[in-house]
């Protein structure tokens, strides 16, 4: 029940932020540091292996696609060697952070997940793995430097093609026993998807106690209360302040 | 069921395993311990490491496992083969030829690389196809260990080897 929750709130989250994005970049408005103004357009090539330059523009979502069930992954390791990554069936949930070696804002979260990522996750089962394009769109040396040491990095441009991922950067968060994304969407700072996830777990977290937060005091409890709190300020039963003198209307009838 | 392959070796792994072959030696140094105090052989530059489990392998492992036995739990399987030097192939310990089927029986806490409590592995020295080996597995349970050395041997009797 609560992953079902904090699955719709991850979605509505990432989605929103990422529309939000989308309308900016649509805008002509670049959120990168340093980016120049770029024209407004209103339908953004989406490339499918090929990573977008951030420096052109901010991530924005994918439109031609849904939220629906996630795939396992395999490819080739940036220091040579084949690896298969299950995400699906598995207990735990896993980030997946698309990444090129080229992107400008990539370069930001190649950094950031060089330094203990995971200890920021609301969810500290989480699986963080990198997944960059495929030796044939990207350079194994580049993404081997760039590799953080703790956290698998995988070469696949499959992955890229089953997951729809349309920019770079670009995350996608995959529940794994029910093995179905629950979450995706762009970020230009780690810290900026953190919060994100952070603050869909603080929701998923009221969302589970809704008859506490919402409960409404009937008559009598209300009227207890306010006794309550009378008597706490010296108020007693029949006390005249509680029944103050009438006014004369502005409208009254004056003799 | 998946297949991973690389350097004349490919594997089934079942649904939710993870699975790496890479060149053997790519290990941390910090993980690289227990095989070194194993006494592992030399491994020539093309020799291959495979490592499956039925957990998330991390990223930092030696290859003997060290850095991911860590993180077997009580109902997991790790499978660890390593490659050695191909002189290493005429010598008496590798003698055996197959990939050896695993029975609950030649498991124990002692055959462990550095001995965990609860844990049970094993170990066989082999080649196949004139490329020296050694299987090492490790099981999350002693107590359990039947129905999860069943599928550590189910993983294992899937590993096909080409000559290099």
């Amino acid at each position: 029940m609560a992953i079902a929750l904090l699955a719709v709130l991850v979605v509505g989250l990432l989605r929103s932020h990422a529309e939000i994005l989308k309308a900016l970049h649509d805008l002509g408005v670049n959120l990168a540091d340093g980016a120049e103004h770029v024209p407004a357009r209103r339908s953004p090539a989406v490339s499918r292996h090929a990573p977008a330059r951030t420096v052109e523009g901010v991530p924005g979502p994918r439109h031609d696609g849904t939220l629906g069930p996630a795939v396992d992954l395999s490819g080739s390791l940036p220091r040579g060697g084949a690896a298969h990554v299950a995400v699906t069936g598995v207990e735990h949930g896993t980030l997946l952070a698309f990444l090129s070696s080229g992107c400008g804002t990539c370069g930001t979260f190649w950094e950031a997940l060089r330094h203990d990522p995971v200890r920021l996750l609301p969810d500290p089962s989480t699986r963080v793995v990198v997944v960059t394009n495929g030796p044939e769109a990207e350079s194994p040396a580049a993404v081997a430097d760039l590799a953080p040491p703790e956290l698998v990095t995988l070469m696949t441009s499959a992955a890229w093609d089953d997951y729809g991922v349309p920019v770079s950067p670009y995350f996608v968060l995959v529940d794994g026993p029910s093995g179905r994304v629950v979450g995706e969407g762009a970020g230009t700072s780690w810290e900026q998807v953190v919060d994100l996830l952070a603050k869909s777990v603080a929701d998923a977290a009221v969302a589970r106690t809704p008859d506490r937060a919402l409960t409404r005091m009937g008559g009598q409890d209300r009227a207890d209360r306010i006794d309550r709190e009378l008597l706490a300020a010296g108020i007693e039963p029949g006390d005249p302040s509680l029944y103050p003198a009438v006014q004369p209307s502005h409208a009254g009838n004056e003799p | 069921m998946t297949s991973l392959r690389d350097g004349g070796i490919a594997v089934d792994l079942p649904a939710g395993w993870d699975g790496q072959i890479r060149a053997a030696g790519q290990s941390a140094p910090s993980t690289d311990a227990a095989a070194r105090a194993a006494g592992a052989a030399e491994q020539a530059p093309s020799a291959r490491v495979l490592h499956a489990a039925s957990f998330a392998l991390p990223a930092e492992r030696g290859d003997y496992g060290s850095g991911a036995v860590e993180r077997v739990g009580g109902s997991d399987v790790l499978v660890c083969l390593l490659e050695h030097e191909p002189e290493a192939a005429a010598t008496a310990l590798f003698a055996r030829e197959g990939i050896p089927r695993l029975t609950p029986g030649i498991f124990s806490p002692q055959s462990m690389q550095r001995a965990i409590a609860g844990m049970a592995g094993s170990q066989h020295f082999f080649q196949v196809e004139g490329r020296p080996f050694c299987l090492y597995v490790v099981v999350g349970s002693w107590h359990t260990r039947g129905p999860l050395v069943r599928i550590a041997d189910r993983v294992a009797s899937s590993i096909r080897v080409s000559r290099a």
